[in-house]
């Protein structure tokens, strides 16, 4: 009889687990692969390291490419924002265009700030904002593997 | 100045700075700075250089350190995300494998 109870006891416990693995399985920790998220982050790095070579010549001469160039960047980060359990990409975006930050927030900052920069700190620092967008699209382009499904 | 003592430097200014606008988190964030940087001596390296022979002037060195710095955080934050779809992956394929194993039993 205690034989059979266990039996009960036993097979209930697995299968409450079994149920609670499913249930855990049906809310993914990460947004999704997105394909927009992913076109907008390639299309940004492009866009931001050709401005930057310009930091060499005057602000006051390119300030309309920089507000243009901040205004998508502000877009990007709102877009990531506004997805749900997106929260690794949205902080990726807040550091990237942070101007207090040190990437490519910051650097349209101290252009901003000096008026124009030297070419040897363009180029390192056009290097490390460069390897800053390859992670946002490491990250993004790394979930199609996963096979998750719903990207916008 | 060599690459080491540059560094020295450098997070003992950074750890002042923190000291009176991060003061709780400074020592994770000092931790966190100088595996960064040590992670990139070598590009430091080029950068005293290129300091030495006048192409950077200190401060644009200091900026393209703690620029390394951010970028490091942008590569944590990608591979911690990485981590959290394949933990996905699996929940899936474990969800799957075992509701085939259910239907199979069952006989459905």
């Amino acid at each position: 009889m205690l034989f059979y109870y266990s039996k009960i006891s036993r097979s209930s416990a697995v299968l409450a687990l079994c149920v609670c693995s499913v249930i855990a399985a049906c809310s993914p920790s990460i947004a999704p692969y997105s394909f927009h998220a992913y076109q907008q982050a390639v299309e940004l790095k492009v866009n931001s390291l050709d401005p930057m070579q310009l930091a060499e010549l005057p602000f006051s001469e390119q300030v309309k490419s920089v507000k243009d160039l901040r205004s998508r960047l502000s877009k990007a980060y709102e877009f990531a924002r506004g997805r749900p359990r997106n929260d690794h990409s949205t902080k990726q975006w807040e550091i990237m265009i942070d101007p207090e930050a040190h990437l490519l927030g910051g650097f349209l900052t101290r252009w901003e700030e000096q008026g124009h920069l030297s070419q040897s700190f363009i180029t390192e620092a056009q290097s490390i904002v460069s390897g800053g967008f390859d992670a946002i699209i490491g990250l993004e382009s790394g979930k199609i593997g996963s096979k998750q499904g719903g990207g916008s | 100045m060599n690459v080491y003592d540059f560094i020295d430097d450098f997070l003992e200014k950074l750890a002042e700075e923190l000291a009176s606008t991060l003061p709780d988190l400074k020592d994770k964030l000092i931790v966190a700075s100088r595996d960064a940087i040590l992670g990139n001596v070598s590009r430091v390296e080029t950068w005293m250089a290129m300091l030495a022979g006048g192409q950077l002037t200190e401060e644009e060195l200091s900026w393209l350190v703690r620029a390394k710095m951010d970028l490091s955080n942008l590569v944590i934050l990608e591979n911690s995300g990485l981590a959290l779809t394949r933990i996905d992956a699996l929940r899936q394929t474990i969800t799957r494998t075992f509701v085939s194993t259910i239907m199979s039993a069952t006989g459905v």
